[in-house]
């Protein structure tokens, strides 16, 4: 009896015709509902969490309209027509488009119009015969397989899966809701699908949450999240460690401390532009920055805090530490020489790389994912990619700066050389240079952490890695750039220049290794997507550097043409 | 005379110890390196280490590199107090490259498998080998891999000793097996054959494949509903064979006489029969073409039919590279040929061996390996262990548990000696190596083989003395430069 009433509520809305669009329950409050335990991805996490995560990866962004996440996974429960119907899965890749007969150009397609493409059909087949067999079999790395990037291919895979994901979330099989019993904390959780079976008191108490929600009880409804949660809660063995880290989690994903940093790191950017002349800007910079690295910092602790580890294992992980690099840098040579330049850079550094970091969540994954089992040592982890991102902040900054320094070689050449311009060149150069030392002993420690490391768990010290070997051209090519400094070779205008140049080793280390090169040992972090934004930057920074080349070299030669 | 020698070699070493040489020198490293990640990233890490890391102009750049560090030192003299930091950090980097050259020079580094309840000492590098056996007498000789670019090019190697030659090598090979028609009293088995290409093939495509009588004096493949089949004369019972419903049959016989005839049934069983023209199949002639005479536009193409036939194995290069891990690696595969019969020809995958009797009488084995050490005691695996992530079937850690073993025993009589447990990132020391959890054999239901890979690196001790003088006197020429500067803006103010 019991069991069929379930299955009545979890299949409700196959039998029931669609009627309008799903709304949004008026009154609803998810408190127990988002921090309710789910097994996912191989952790246990707050529903909010597991609903953020079904969200982004279904559609691509972080909202769907007014829809909380986890009340937007409860709604397709119950209304799974409705929700067939609505614009929901995304396509990034035009080329999948046109490969699957679909309106070329739009983005957004609802499950229904994909269910209903014969072509979407047969290569859903193909990939789901096709499988992934064994993709992670080795993840030491230590097996050499040099993998071409499809993006068309690996978009088609995702396609597939964010559409299977939403079938998945309407039958109640992505659901894990029913802790197995005894104590063993890796065993895999009943899903809400294989709970209808045998009736599990989670699964009745979930049921009965979904017919409040059916029902359009707002009040019904949080009695029943509740009681599901306490129910759940009880269930899972050694709960006590787990609850600290459900609400910690629930509390970062609602706080959001990085979008609320970046945007005022760029407030207190300009604050610092004006913060020379007058005192209300620089009280008021000061102020925002402070808060800024209040929140980064407390947004890094909850986020080592929720997933036990230092924060620096994927790209979206690293540009949180490198941004906070750059600002502890600024805060280092700021100590010293006062000059507010410094701190607007930096600030609108570290605000742009939050953004950059922010804004393309499909590229960079920002969920906690369990580590591959070879960096499973949070030692080394922290202290080598620790040290080595951190020289990226110094790299980043001394560019910064530095670009700020070639900025007045344009200004020279328009309005002429002051004794004040002369000066803040020499200093602007003194502070890159500074900069630069920090990032390369960093550097340069880091890469040989990496190579114990690698001796340690792997037994070589140095194998020729592209990961590796780019962190070492970094290392040459600053070399290069401060050893030409010693000699004289590199002076005023050439130290920012090559200073410029040369940060393109470090994005090549960082990012092109990961993203297109992917060759290597460090295939953990591999990924695609974002070589436009990077390839943009790099084009605007070369523009911008031949730019001001021409100029220097026009103004340089007048002189001696006049005389 | 004198004079201008001295005079170059104070050019000499004027240049050794020049910044330019400094800058040209990271800067062509910083280069060449670049190069090597896109070498890699384009074709594999193989290559990128033949052309590159391990080409002897890539020592020489890094031999140069350390010159004109240690000529910069040098230069130097008499060092002073205030030369420590720079001394410190260019004697680090000297270090480590000294520390480097002694681990390719002396180190071992590779792999060494082996399954629970069973003991291995025999470590496998990569580095590859041609093994010949002749009585008791064992000679090895390396071999080495090329990428395909150089492979294309190779014009064959004489093993004189051994009395072969390489005449062709391919750096990823896939095995093929083909047929070869052999005298009807040869030693091995043999069988009549057929090469056939399935035209208008229903999925596309043109297969094209071969079926061999072998073992059953028959056998057959089927392709979506048509069965295609081969069988000596003497198996008439197999007209009895019963065809699933739906499937049509199409029958090569080859006859007692040496020739060929076939048997067609169609879906709703009606029968065609022929003989075929074998002068058809002759090279020049039409392509011979057979009408099965099914409802469906299926054309059978005989390309080749062998009366006495056994099958070959040789390689060619892999089309497409698999791509992920846990997928097989494509292995090298070598031509040879007796240099006393150059038309003696036979492929050899890595890990395969032949054995062969020459003119003179004497069988010889011939085998291409991965080259081997082998250990002064053995390691004995216990047990392996493989944990997922909770809910999923990714791996979340693995590990080893092992004995290590002094002489060569009996299995399992280790049980006094102690246990060691090896995972991700924790080795075993012992005896001067080291043993690493770096991989597994997947299985079902589960993975009983460890694959270890063993490390002895004489030159670590150097290495990390030189990282840490590097970081050390790197350090501290920042802080001196700081202090400097502090003081000379106390002296001008």
């Amino acid at each position: 009896m019991k069991n069929a009433f379930i299955v009545l509520v979890g299949l409700f809305g196959l039998i029931l015709p669609a009627q309008s669009a799903p709304t949004s329950l008026p009154g609803i409050r998810l408190n127990d509902l988002r921090l309710l335990p789910v097994q996912s991805g191989g952790r246990v996490k707050p529903f909010d969490e597991f609903a953020r995560e079904t969200l982004l990866a279904m559609t691509g962004s972080r909202t769907f309209g007014s829809f909380d996440p986890s009340e937007m996974l409860v709604s397709m429960m119950v209304d799974p027509k409705g929700w067939a119907d609505e614009k929901i899965i995304r396509i990034s890749v035009p080329e999948v488009n046109q490969q699957l007969l679909l309106e070329p150009g739009r983005k957004m397609f609802s499950p229904n119009e994909l269910l209903g493409s014969n072509a979407f059909l047969q290569y859903a087949e193909g990939i789901r015969s096709g499988g992934k067999s064994g993709e992670q079999v080795t993840g030491t790395g230590i097996n050499v397989v040099s993998g071409k990037k499809d993006p068309r291919g690996e978009e088609l895979r995702r396609v597939v899966d964010r559409v299977e994901r939403f079938q998945a979330i309407v039958t109640g099989a992505l659901w894990s809701l029913t802790p197995p019993g005894g104590t063993d904390t890796d065993a895999p959780w009943k899903t809400f699908a294989e709970g209808m079976v045998t009736s599990s008191p989670q699964v009745v108490a979930a049921g009965a949450m979904l017919k409040c929600y059916l029902d359009r009880d707002a009040e019904c409804f949080q009695a029943k999240a509740a009681s599901l949660r306490s129910s759940v809660e009880q269930a899972v063995p050694a709960f006590q460690s787990f609850e600290g880290k459900l609400k910690g989690e629930v509390w970062y994903n609602r706080l959001r401390p990085f979008l609320q940093a970046m945007i005022l790191y760029l407030a207190a950017g300009l604050f610092w532009l004006f913060a020379s002349q007058h005192a209300f800007p620089r009280m008021m910079a000061k102020f925002l920055t402070f808060s800024a690295v209040f929140l980064h910092v407390l947004g890094f602790a909850l986020r080592s805090y929720v997933a036990e580890r230092p924060p620096v294992t994927n790209m979206y992980e690293s540009i949180i530490w490198v941004s906070l690099g750059v600002m502890v840098f600024s805060f280092l040579l700021y100590r010293k020489n006062r000059q507010v330049v410094l701190m607007s850079t930096a600030s609108f550094l570290a605000g742009l790389a939050l953004f950059a970091g922010d804004a393309a969540p499909l590229v960079m994954d920002p969920t906690i994912r369990p580590l591959v089992p070879v960096l499973r040592s949070n030692y080394w982890l922290t202290i080598h990619v620790l040290t080595i991102t951190l020289s990226y902040g110094a790299f980043m900054l001394a560019m910064g700066i530095s670009n700020v320094s070639l900025f007045q070689f344009l200004k020279i050449s328009k309005s002429g050389e002051s004794p004040e311009i002369s000066q803040r060149i020499a200093l602007l150069n003194q502070l890159s240079y500074r900069s630069l030392m920090f990032g390369t002993v960093l550097l340069a420690a880091g890469t040989i952490l990496g190579g114990v490391w690698a001796d340690y768990s792997w037994g070589r010290f140095w194998g020729w890695d592209p990961k590796e070997v780019w962190a070492l051209i970094a290392l040459l090519a600053y070399m290069a750039v401060l050893h030409g400094r010693y000699a004289g070779w590199v002076g005023r205008f050439a130290f920012p220049l090559w200073t410029v140049i040369c940060f393109s080793t470090v994005v090549m280390a960082w990012y092109g290794v990961n993203f297109v090169l992917g060759a290597g040992l460090h295939s953990y972090g591999f990924s695609t997507g974002g070589q436009a934004f990077v390839a943009s930057f790099l084009l605007a920074q070369t523009a911008f550097c031949l730019l001001v080349a021409g100029v220097h070299k026009k103004g340089a030669r007048a002189p001696t043409a006049e005389a | 005379m004198r004079e201008s020698l001295k005079r170059v070699l104070e050019r000499v070493w004027g240049i050794l110890i020049s910044l330019k040489l400094a800058v040209l020198v990271i800067a062509s490293l910083a280069l060449t390196l670049s190069v090597a990640t896109i070498l890699e990233s384009l074709h594999d890490s193989k290559t990128a280490q033949y052309f590159v890391y391990r080409a002897p102009w890539f020592y020489g750049l890094l031999g140069l590199l350390g010159l004109n560090i240690l000529a910069v030192a040098l230069s130097r003299l008499p060092w002073k107090r205030k030369h420590t930091p720079f001394l410190m950090a260019h004697a680090g980097i000297l270090m480590i490259l000294t520390g480097s050259w002694i681990t390719y020079r002396d180190g071992l580094d590779g792999s060494l498998q082996v399954s629970e309840g069973e003991m291995n000492s025999a470590v496998e590098l990569d580095q590859h080998v041609l093994v010949m056996k002749e009585g008791e007498d064992v000679r090895t000789v390396p071999f080495d891999w090329m990428p395909a670019s150089v492979a294309e090019g190779f014009k064959g190697r004489e093993f004189p000793e051994f009395g072969i030659r390489v005449d062709q090598f391919i750096p990823d090979a896939e095995a093929r097996v083909h047929f070869v028609e052999v005298p009807a009293t040869a030693a091995e088995k043999s069988a009549p054959a057929v090469q056939i290409k399935i035209l208008g093939a229903p999925m596309g495509g043109a297969p094209e494949f071969w079926l061999w009588a072998g073992d059953a004096g028959w056998s057959s493949q089927k392709l979506g509903p048509a069965r295609f089949l081969i069988r000596k004369e003497a198996r008439s019972d197999l007209d009895l064979m019963a065809t699933d419903s739906g499937e049509a049959r199409f029958d090569f016989v080859a006859t007692r006489d040496g020739g060929l005839s076939f048997e067609s049934t169609s879906v709703r069983g009606e029968k065609k029969k022929g003989k075929i023209d074998l002068s058809r199949l002759k090279a020049g002639s039409p392509p011979l073409i057979l009408e099965p005479g099914w409802r469906m536009p299926i054309r059978i193409q005989l390309r080749a039919f062998l009366a006495n036939s056994a099958n070959r194995t040789d390689y060619a290069p892999v089309k497409v590279k698999p791509q992920g891990m846990g997928t097989a690696i494509p292995q090298p595969a070598i031509r040879i040929s007796l240099t006393e019969n150059p038309e003696s020809k036979l492929w050899l995958g890595l890990g395969d061996r032949a054995d062969f009797t020459g003119r003179d009488g004497i069988r010889r084995l011939i085998g291409y390996y991965p080259k081997r050490v082998v250990l002064p005691f053995g390691i004995q695996l216990d047990r392996f262990d493989l944990k997922h992530n909770p809910g999923t079937m990714d791996p979340a850690s693995y590990s080893s548990y092992v004995r290590v073993v002094d002489q060569i025993r009996k299995p399992g009589s280790g049980e006094e000696l102690p246990v060691h447990h090896i995972t991700m990132n924790e080795p075993l020391e012992s005896k001067g190596y080291t043993f690493y959890q770096a991989s597994y054999i997947p299985d079902v239901p589960r993975p009983v083989t460890t694959i270890l890979s063993v490390n002895h690196d004489p030159g670590r001790g150097l290495k990390y003395w030189g990282s840490i003088l590097l970081i050390l006197g790197s350090i501290s020429l920042y802080l001196v430069k700081v202090v400097q500067r502090k003081r000379t803006v106390e002296v001008t103010s």
